[in-house]
C-alpha cells in the first residue's frame, strides 16, 4: 500500500495551501448559491411585469384591466416612472415605450380608444398592441397566451399543469444545480491538482520519488485516490451547503448521492490525471483545462440543463463526463429510481475513469528510467 | 558477507539524440570511501548519478550497487539520491517533508518520529521543524535536500552539486554532515564545480569529460601524474617591466603580462632567489610575490585545454 505515502503527502500538502482551500470549498459554493438563488426566484412562480394603458376608457376597457389585475401570473403597472424613479405620473404608451428603451420594463399593453373584446360585424377581429423587449421573448409568448385567456373568458375548462415528479420534492432543481456545478468544478479541480505532478517534474521532486521505493503507478494511484477523496468531499460539502441554505433533500437520497458523487469523482480526477500527462508545462495543462472543461460542462448540461437542449447537442453531451453524471444524479434526486436503475451511469463512468487512468499512466512513462 | 564493491560503472553508454552523454565510462567505489566527480558542465555527471540512481537506463553497459543492478528494487533501498534541484515540497514543513520522504522509503510509522528527529538534528534544523520549506534559507533548504536522501541508511549516497548556491557557514556545516556520514562508513559519490572543496572532502577524483574518464586518482596523484610537479612562482613589479629585465627572465620561461610575471619552477629554494636576483640587477621593484602549487584546476586545463567552468 504505498501508494497511500503518496495519498498522505498530498492531504498534507492541502491541509498547508489555504488558496486551494478556498478555490475547493469556497468558490463552488459561491457560485452554487448564486445558481440556486436565481433558481428559488424562478421556482416561485413566473410574475410577468407588465404596463397596462387605457386609452378607451369605457366601461369594457376597464373591465378588461380588472381581469388582467386578477391574473396571478401577471403583475399590472398604471403608473410610470417620473423623474426621481417612483411610480407616479399615468402610464401612456409614449412612457411604456421610453421605460422599454431603457429596460426598466419589458412589456406595455396599449388598448385603443377602437378597444373591444369581440370581433365587429365584418368578423375584423379586436387588435391589442403589446409594446414589448424582445430580449424575453419568454414573456411575451405568455403574456400573449394569458390574454387570449382573458379575452375569450369563456374557456370550458381551467388547464392547470400538475408536476408529476416534482410536487411533493422540495428544490429538486437546486439538487440539480449543485450537481451540475459541482461536476464541472471536479473537473477544474482535477485537473489543477493533478498538474502538481508537472511541478514535481520541474523540481526535481519526481526523480527523488521516482528514485525511492515509489513506482510511477504508485505514484499515480496515491494521487488518484487523494483526488477521489478530495472530489467526494468537495462535491459533499456543496450539497451540505445546498441541503442547510437551500433545503436540498440529500439525506433522503444520500446513497444515491454517495455512490454517484465517488463514481463521478474517480471520472473526473482519472480525467484530471490524463491532461496533466498530455500536457508539458503548467501554462498548457492550464489552457487545455478551461477549454476542455468548459466545452464538456456546457455540452453535458452542468450549465445549461441537457433535456433543454436541441436532440443531437443532448447526444453529444453523452460523450461527456458531465452528461452521464448528470444524468445520474437526476436519477437520484428528480426521479427518485432505485440504486439499481443508476447502473448505465455508474457503468460508463467507471469504463470512463479507468481508460483515462491507465492512458495517462502510460503517457506518464517518458518520466520513468529514461 | 558482501563482498561487491559499494559501486561499479562499467562500459556504460547512454546518448540523448545525437548527444552521448555517457561514452563508455568506468568507475568503482569501494565500501566507505568517498569519491568525487567533477567537469564542466554537460560532461555527464548528472547523468552518471542519475544512471546510478536507476533514473537513466544506459542503452550498455552494467551498474552495479552493492551487486545489483542499478534502478533494480535492491539497489533502490540501497541507495540514497539527493539530486541537484532543491526536491523538497515547498509548502510542506521540514518535518513534513522528511516525513514524506520517509514514508516513500518504506520506514515503518513506528520508526518514522525517531528518524525524522534524527535527520532533523543531523541538519541543525529542529528548530525550524515547523516551517514551511519555502520560508527556509537557501542553506538550510540545501541541508534539507541532503538529510531527505538519507532517511533510509543507504550504504551509498549520491550527492549532486550539494553546495550550489550555499554560502560559506552553510557549506561548512554541510561539510560537517558529510564527515558524520563518512565516520558511519557510508559510501558517496560527490560532484561539484568547486575543485577546492572535492580537494578537501574526496579520497579520490574522477575527472569527467565528453562522457568519459579522463582521470582519476587522489589529488594528489592527479596533479603528480598529469604535472610536472613543480610550482608557479608569480611576481608582480610596481611598474612596466623593461626591455632588459623581460629578456633576462625570458631564459626561466617566465610567460609576462605587464607587470606580472609567471615563472614555472621545480625547486623553489633554489630558483626563487635566482629569479630575484634578476630584478635586483634591474633595479626593478618587487610589489608582490606568490608561490602557488598547482592544483585540480590546473589538471584538468592540462588534460581537456579548458578551464573548468567553460
Amino acid at each position: 500500500m504505498s501508494f497511500l505515502a503518496v495519498t498522505h503527502t498530498h492531504w498534507a500538502k492541502f491541509r498547508r495551501d489555504r488558496a486551494a482551500m478556498v478555490m475547493t470549498f469556497v468558490v463552488p459554493i459561491a457560485f452554487f448559491s448564486v445558481f440556486a438563488m436565481l433558481m428559488a426566484g424562478r421556482s416561485g412562480g413566473t410574475h410577468i411585469r407588465i404596463a397596462v394603458i387605457d386609452e378607451q376608457g369605457s366601461a369594457a376597457s376597464r373591465h378588461f384591466v380588472t381581469q388582467l389585475k386578477a391574473e396571478q401570473s401577471l403583475d399590472v403597472l398604471d403608473l410610470a416612472l417620473d423623474g426621481d424613479g417612483n411610480r407616479t405620473l399615468p402610464m401612456t404608451a409614449a412612457l411604456a415605450e421610453q421605460e422599454i428603451r431603457t429596460g426598466d420594463l419589458s412589456l406595455a399593453l396599449v388598448l385603443p380608444p377602437e378597444f373591444r373584446t369581440t370581433a365587429d360585424a365584418k368578423g375584423v377581429r379586436p387588435k391589442l398592441t403589446l409594446l414589448a423587449d424582445t430580449s424575453d421573448p419568454f414573456s411575451s409568448r405568455m403574456t400573449s397566451s394569458i390574454l387570449q385567456k382573458v379575452v375569450l373568458g369563456r374557456m370550458p375548462f381551467d388547464v392547470s399543469t400538475r408536476d408529476v415528479l416534482g410536487e411533493k420534492k422540495r428544490n429538486p432543481r437546486i439538487a440539480f444545480a449543485a450537481a451540475g456545478l459541482g461536476v464541472m468544478f471536479l473537473l477544474f479541480m482535477a485537473a489543477t491538482s493533478g498538474g502538481a505532478l508537472l511541478d514535481e517534474a520541474e523540481s526535481g521532486t519526481l526523480d527523488r520519488i521516482l528514485a525511492s521505493r515509489i513506482s510511477m503507478t504508485q505514484l499515480l494511484l496515491g494521487k488518484l485516490t487523494y483526488l477521489v477523496m478530495l472530489s467526494t468531499l468537495q462535491l459533499t460539502v456543496t450539497f451540505i451547503w445546498g441541503w442547510l441554505v437551500f433545503g436540498v433533500e440529500l439525506w433522503k437520497h444520500f446513497d444515491g448521492f454517495l455512490l454517484m458523487t465517488v463514481v463521478t469523482a474517480i471520472a473526473t480526477s482519472s480525467f484530471g490525471l490524463l491532461l496533466a500527462t498530455v500536457c508539458r508545462t503548467r501554462a498548457q495543462l492550464t489552457a487545455l483545462a478551461n477549454l476542455v472543461v468548459l466545452v464538456m460542462s456546457a455540452l453535458g448540461g452542468s450549465l445549461i440543463p441537457r433535456f433543454l437542449m436541441p436532440e443531437s447537442i443532448r447526444k453529444l453531451g453523452l460523450l461527456t463526463i458531465n452528461g452521464w453524471a448528470l444524468d445520474g444524479f437526476l436519477k437520484v434526486f428528480w426521479r427518485e429510481e432505485p440504486l439499481f436503475a443508476l447502473w448505465p451511469q455508474l457503468t460508463v463512468l467507471l469504463v470512463a475513469g479507468t481508460v483515462f487512468f491507465v492512458a495517462s499512466r502510460l503517457l506518464a512513462r517518458r518520466w520513468e528510467a529514461q | 558477507m558482501n563482498t561487491h564493491p559499494a559501486l561499479q560503472v562499467r562500459a556504460v553508454e547512454k546518448s540523448f539524440g545525437p548527444r552521448k552523454a555517457l561514452d563508455g565510462i568506468e568507475l568503482t567505489l569501494a565500501s566507505g570511501e568517498l569519491l568525487g566527480i567533477v567537469g564542466p558542465n554537460g560532461a555527464g555527471k548528472s547523468t552518471l548519478v542519475r544512471a546510478i540512481a536507476g533514473r537513466v537506463v544506459p542503452e550498455s553497459g552494467d551498474i552495479r550497487v552493492h551487486g545489483h543492478p542499478a534502478g533494480s528494487e535492491a539497489a533502490r533501498a540501497l541507495v540514497g539520491f539527493v539530486p541537484q534541484e532543491i526536491a523538497l515540497y515547498p509548502l510542506l514543513t521540514a518535518r513534513e517533508n522528511l516525513s514524506a520522504f520517509a514514508r516513500y522509503q518504506r520506514i515503518h510509522r513506528s520508526e518514522l518520529k525517531p528518524v525524522v528527529d534524527h535527520a532533523l538534528n543531523w541538519t541543525a534544523l529542529t528548530d525550524r521543524s515547523g516551517d514551511k520549506a519555502s520560508h527556509l534559507s537557501g542553506g538550510m533548504k540545501r541541508r534539507l535536500n541532503i538529510a531527505a536522501g538519507i532517511l533510509h541508511k543507504p550504504k551509498l549516497l549520491l550527492l549532486d552539486e550539494p553546495t550550489v548556491g550555499v554560502d560559506p557557514q552553510s557549506r561548512e556545516r554541510i561539510y560537517a554532515m558529510i564527515g558524520e556520514l563518512r565516520e558511519q562508513g557510508m559510501s558517496l559519490i560527490y560532484t561539484s564545480h568547486y575543485m577546492e572543496e572535492l580537494e578537501r572532502l574526496c579520497d579520490r577524483i574522477v575527472i569527467v569529460d565528453h562522457g568519459r574518464v579522463i582521470a582519476q586518482g587522489t589529488p594528489e596523484s592527479l596533479v603528480h601524474d598529469h604535472l610536472d610537479g613543480g610550482q608557479e612562482l608569480s611576481i608582480t613589479t610596481d611598474r612596466y617591466m623593461e626591455p632588459a629585465l623581460r629578456e633576462k627572465l625570458s631564459r626561466f620561461g617566465a610567460s609576462m603580462n605587464g607587470t606580472v610575471a609567471k615563472i614555472r619552477i621545480t625547486s623553489a629554494a633554489d630558483q626563487i632567489a635566482d629569479v630575484l636576483s634578476v630584478y635586483r640587477s634591474e633595479n626593478a621593484a618587487v610589489r608582490d610575490l606568490a608561490l602557488k602549487s598547482p592544483g585540480l584546476e590546473a589538471v584538468f586545463l592540462a588534460l581537456t585545454g579548458r578551464e573548468l567552468r567553460e
